[in-house]
């Protein structure tokens, strides 16, 4: 019966570290999908200097999280949206394309809660 | 490279001790439940050895999931004889007294060729030897052949024999257990005599020695020791 009561422990809590995984990385895209949202409001309005400040403090934050993230999820994913973080904050620093940003950090918005939504255990996920 | 490495230790020795947990060490006996699982660690443990873009916790978690899915089918199996039942089956008798159950035969979807193949594996070449043949939930074939065509015993020709103790390992590799000699009831000097007697000096000359309770001993010197 030890074994059974062990095995059920480990189960359970596989699934709470499943479910706190689920939150913390909504916590993290919900995150930077508001920084992201804000600096493309800022690139509509054509302050440059403010909408890069805030992508900078997003690519920081992503950064930040990178033990957690290459632990947990796979590593294309997580290097794709570091690559459109990339590619955003070259567009705001050199050419400062109002249209060009806006779809680089539309496609990192999408990238981001694409990210999140796989974690979820929806019936659309699951089958 | 090295990522691989250290990947491919740390899952092989987490399923090593994971299977190890769960008691099973001869994969010929597993039941289908525990060959499935053996069969999906094997696929499971293999992605992440070798792609370093997925996470070691995607093998991880999976495969501790299903040792501990495992364990806990396993414990329940002991407990319920219905939920026993359910999960590994009956064992079918095959051959009921010297007759062929043809139902059974097809239930288990098993041809004659197929049944003779077994019973001659196990050295019954006639059929007319053999009074019970089970197909075990394992799907190994058990055989109880007719008293008649059965070895004669020792019993049935009412001779007394001794009856032979369990050897134990007291040396193995050259290497003396002194705890296994000790839990025999032998000492030192009882092993200093066992090797003298033999023309050894020491237990780093012995390949293998054994002994039982009634102390028979078996003992193999290493190649090049006299």
């Amino acid at each position: 019966m030890k074994r059974l009561y062990i095995s059920v422990a480990i189960l359970f809590l596989l699934a709470v570290l499943s479910a706190i995984h689920i939150i913390c990385l909504r916590n993290l895209t919900d995150g930077l999908i508001t920084q992201l949202n804000a600096a493309a409001e800022y690139v509509t309005e054509e302050n440059w200097p403010r909408a890069q400040s805030i992508l900078s403090a997003a690519m920081e934050e992503w950064e930040s999280r990178a033990l957690f993230l290459h632990t947990t999820l796979y590593h294309d994913e997580i290097d794709a949206i570091r690559s459109s973080l990339w590619e955003a904050s070259a567009f705001l620093g050199s050419s400062q394309d109002k249209g060009e940003c806006l779809a680089v950090i539309a496609r990192l918005i999408n990238q981001l809660e694409l990210l999140a939504e796989e974690e979820i255990p929806s019936v659309q996920n699951l089958l | 490279m090295s990522v691989v490495l250290i990947r491919t230790v740390v899952l092989y020795l987490l399923i090593v001790i994971g299977l190890r947990l769960m008691g099973k060490r001869q994969l010929g006996e597993l039941e289908p439940a525990e060959l499935t699982l053996a069969l999906i660690i094997a696929d499971l443990a293999s992605v992440p050895m070798q792609a370093n873009g997925i996470p070691l916790l995607s093998g991880v978690i999976p495969i501790a999931t299903l040792l501990c899915l495992s364990t806990i089918l396993s414990v329940l199996c002991t407990k319920s004889i219905r939920f026993r039942t359910l999960l590994c089956g009956r064992p079918s008798v095959i051959i009921e007294d010297g007759v062929i159950a043809e139902r059974e035969l097809r239930r288990n979807r098993l041809t004659v060729d197929e049944l003779l193949e077994e019973l001659r594996i196990q050295g019954y070449a006639e059929l007319s030897a053999v009074k019970f043949a089970i197909l075990e939930t394992n799907g190994q074939l058990s055989v109880l052949p007719f008293t008649a065509q059965s070895p004669t015993t020792p019993a049935q020709m009412k001779i007394k024999v001794e009856e032979p103790g369990l050897p134990t390992i007291i040396i193995s590799d050259g290497r003396l257990l002194i705890r296994s000699m000790r839990d025999q009831g032998r000492d030192e000097t009882w092993l200093a005599r066992q090797l003298s007697a033999r023309g050894l000096s020491s237990p780093e000359e012995v390949f293998l020695m054994t002994v039982d309770r009634r102390g028979n001993v078996f003992c193999v010197p290493k190649e090049g020791v006299k």
